[in-house]
C-alpha cells in the first residue's frame, strides 16, 4: 500500500449516532498512518461535535455528542477528506518492556511450547527480537493492539477465557501479542509479565503505550522484576 | 449528608450520563442504562439532568437517610416503602430525617433510579461520577453498594419543584427498532428477514458489557473474519456461534464480530430494561426515522 493505492476513504452511519470512516480493507504501516493522522486531527479540531472516537486498523468510528446532526457531519467529515493534507505523524517513539518469562508470571509458555514447537529459550528470544508498531488502543483502558509477532509464535486461544489476567501481563492470542495494563477477563496465552505501572487514571490523556509507538519487550529474572516497580510516567 | 445502605441491592451503581471522551484510550464511555428514565428521575427534582443518581438492578435495598432532602423514583416499577407508606414513582418525594427507604424487587423491567436533589455526590472521575466497573473506577469506589456503606448527597437549596410534567416515553420493550448495521451486507437477504422477524429471549448472561440474546442461528455468508474496529453503542454482534450480543454502556471499545443491527438511539432505554427471560422482536427502520424519534426523545426531556 503506498499513496498510489491508496483509496478516499468511506464515510457512512454506523448508527443514527456514530459515523465509521473505513479506509482500505487492510492492516498496514500506510494505512496506520492515515488513521493516526485523522483521528487526531478530529480529537483536536472536532470536539464541539465528537463525543467519541475509536480508531482501529484501518477505520475510526466517531461517536456524536447530543443534538449533533448525522448527515450534515457526514457532508462535513466527506469534505474533510476530499481535501489534501499532508500526512504527518510524530516520530515513533521506542518503548522498551522488561518482562519476566518466568514460573507464576508465565502459566500459558509450555503451552504455546507444545503448540509451536519452539523451546522456552528460542520463543523468549523470537519474542524480544519483535519489534511491535501500537495500531490503536481499544477492549481495555490502555489495552494496545500491537502487530509485528513472528508468525512461528502463533498459539491459538485458550478454550476458556481466565476471568482474571494480572496487570502486566504479556500474551499470546492467535497471531496477536500483546500486554494487559489492567486486570481483566482474557483468552490469550499468558507467557509473562511486567513490572511496569501501564495504566494510570490520572494520567490519561498520555497513555504509557500510546498508539504509534513501537514496543520491544526485553527479558529480566525475577529478582529484576521484583527490583523493578516502576511506571512508564 | 449521607444514606446509609442497610441492606444491599443486587447491583447498586452511582451513574451519571457518562465519561465521554476517552473511547481512543479504550476507556469505555459507561453511564445510566436507561438514560431515559435517569433524566427523568433528575428533571422531576428541578436537578441538571447530568447529575449522579442510583441505578438499581432487579431489586434494591434499604438506605438510612441521615438529613432531609427531597428523592425520586423513575424508570421500572419497583415496589418502594418509606415510613411503611408506598413511594409514588415519577413523583418528588420529601425525605426526614431518619427516613428509611425500602426497595423491593422490579415488577416490571430491569433498572429503576433514585435521584436525589443536586445529586450525590463522589469524586470526579475525568468528568464523570459513572462507576467503570470493568477497572473497579469512578462512582463509589468503583463497585456497587454494600451493606454499611455511606453514599453522600448533596445538600439541597430551597427549591420550587415542576409539578405535573409529563414525558411521553414508550417504555414498551418486546419491540426495539434498529437500523442495518456496519456488515448487515455479510448476512445474506433470507438471513437477514430472519433476524428481523424471529422473537429473542434475553439471557442470564448479559450485564451492562452486552446484552446476550437467543434466538434463531444466524450466521454470515463467508467464513473469513472481519478485521477489529470501533463498536457503536448498540451494535447487534453476530458471534461464531450464532447468538448475537446487543453492545451495551460498559461495552469494550473496538470488537471484531459482524453487526447486522444496530439498536436506534431512542430506544437504548429499552435495552436498559431487558431482564433476563424478556422476549422481543428487532423492528427495522430507516436511518432518517432514527434520528427524527432521537431528536424528537431530546425535544421530551429538555
Amino acid at each position: 500500500m503506498d499513496q498510489n493505492t491508496f483509496k478516499e476513504p468511506i464515510i457512512s452511519p454506523a448508527s443514527d449516532r456514530s459515523i465509521m470512516i473505513q479506509f482500505n480493507a487492510e492492516i498496514s504501516e500506510y494505512i496506520h498512518q492515515q488513521v493516526h493522522f485523522y483521528s487526531t486531527l478530529l480529537l483536536e479540531d472536532h470536539e464541539d461535535k465528537i463525543s467519541n472516537l475509536s480508531p482501529a486498523y484501518n477505520s475510526i468510528l466517531v461517536r456524536l455528542k447530543e443534538g449533533i446532526s448525522l448527515w450534515r457531519t457526514i457532508a462535513k467529515l466527506k469534505q474533510l477528506f476530499s481535501e489534501n493534507h499532508e500526512i504527518k505523524v510524530a516520530d515513533k517513539t521506542r518503548i522498551k518492556i522488561p518482562v519476566c518469562y518466568e514460573g507464576e508470571f508465565a502459566p500459558d509458555l509450555a503451552r504455546v511450547a507444545s503448540h509451536t514447537g519452539l523451546s522456552i529459550e528460542q520463543i523468549i528470544h523470537k519474542h524480544t527480537t519483535g519489534k511491535y508498531l501500537i495500531y490503536f488502543l481499544g477492549f481495555s483502558p490502555g489495552f494496545p493492539y500491537v502487530g509485528g509477532m513472528d508468525q512461528n509464535l502463533e498459539t491459538p486461544r485458550l478454550e476458556s477465557p481466565r476471568t482474571i489476567v494480572p496487570a502486566g501481563s504479556v500474551a499470546i492470542g492467535g497471531k496477536q501479542t500483546g500486554i494487559y495494563p489492567i486486570q481483566s477477563p482474557g483468552g490469550w496465552n499468558i507467557i509473562g509479565r511486567t513490572p511496569l505501572t501501564l495504566f494510570n487514571w490520572s494520567q490519561v490523556k498520555t497513555p504509557a503505550l500510546p498508539m504509534g509507538a513501537t514496543i520491544e519487550f526485553k527479558s529480566i529474572t525475577k529478582e529484576a522484576f521484583h527490583d523493578n516497580q516502576e511506571s512508564l510516567f | 449528608m449521607k444514606i446509609t445502605v442497610i441492606k444491599q441491592g443486587f447491583q447498586d451503581l452511582v451513574q451519571d450520563l457518562g465519561r465521554d471522551g476517552y473511547t481512543h484510550i479504550g476507556i469505555s464511555p459507561t453511564g445510566a442504562a436507561d438514560k431515559v428514565s435517569m433524566k427523568i428521575a433528575n428533571l422531576f427534582l428541578g436537578n441538571h439532568i447530568n447529575d449522579a443518581v442510583l441505578e438499581i438492578t432487579l431489586f434494591g435495598g434499604t438506605y438510612l437517610f441521615d438529613m432531609p432532602t427531597t428523592i425520586c423514583l423513575s424508570g421500572s416499577h419497583f415496589p418502594a416503602t418509606i415510613r411503611g407508606e408506598e413511594v409514588p414513582f415519577n413523583k418528588p418525594i420529601t425525605i426526614l430525617k431518619g427516613d428509611i427507604l425500602s426497595i423491593g424487587g422490579s415488577t416490571s423491567g430491569a433498572r429503576c433510579y433514585l435521584a436525589v436533589q443536586d445529586g450525590f455526590n463522589v469524586a470526579d472521575l475525568l468528568g464523570s461520577s459513572s462507576t467503570h466497573l470493568m477497572s473497579k473506577s469512578g462512582g463509589f469506589r468503583g463497585r456497587n453498594l454494600q451493606k454499611e456503606d455511606q453514599l453522600a448527597y448533596n445538600e439541597p437549596e430551597k427549591r420550587y419543584f415542576p409539578i405535573d410534567r409529563k414525558f411521553p416515553i414508550d417504555y414498551n420493550r418486546s419491540i426495539i427498532r434498529a437500523t442495518p448495521g456496519l456488515q448487515h451486507s455479510l448476512f445474506d437477504k433470507p438471513t437477514q428477514e430472519l433476524f428481523f422477524s424471529k422473537e429473542y429471549t434475553v439471557s442470564h448472561q448479559s450485564n451492562r458489557m452486552g446484552i446476550r440474546i437467543h434466538g434463531p442461528k444466524i450466521q454470515k455468508r463467508t467464513p473469513e473474519d472481519m478485521i477489529t474496529e470501533g463498536l457503536p453503542l448498540g451494535a447487534v454482534q453476530v458471534t461464531g456461534d450464532g447468538d448475537s450480543i446487543i453492545t451495551f454502556v460498559d461495552h469494550q471499545t473496538t470488537g471484531g464480530y459482524p453487526k447486522i443491527a444496530n439498536v436506534i438511539a431512542a430506544d437504548m432505554h429499552k435495552v436498559g430494561q431487558l431482564r433476563p427471560g424478556d422476549m422481543f422482536t428487532f423492528e427495522l427502520i430507516t436511518m432518517d426515522k432514527a434520528e427524527t424519534l432521537y431528536l424528537a426523545q431530546e425535544q421530551i426531556l429538555k
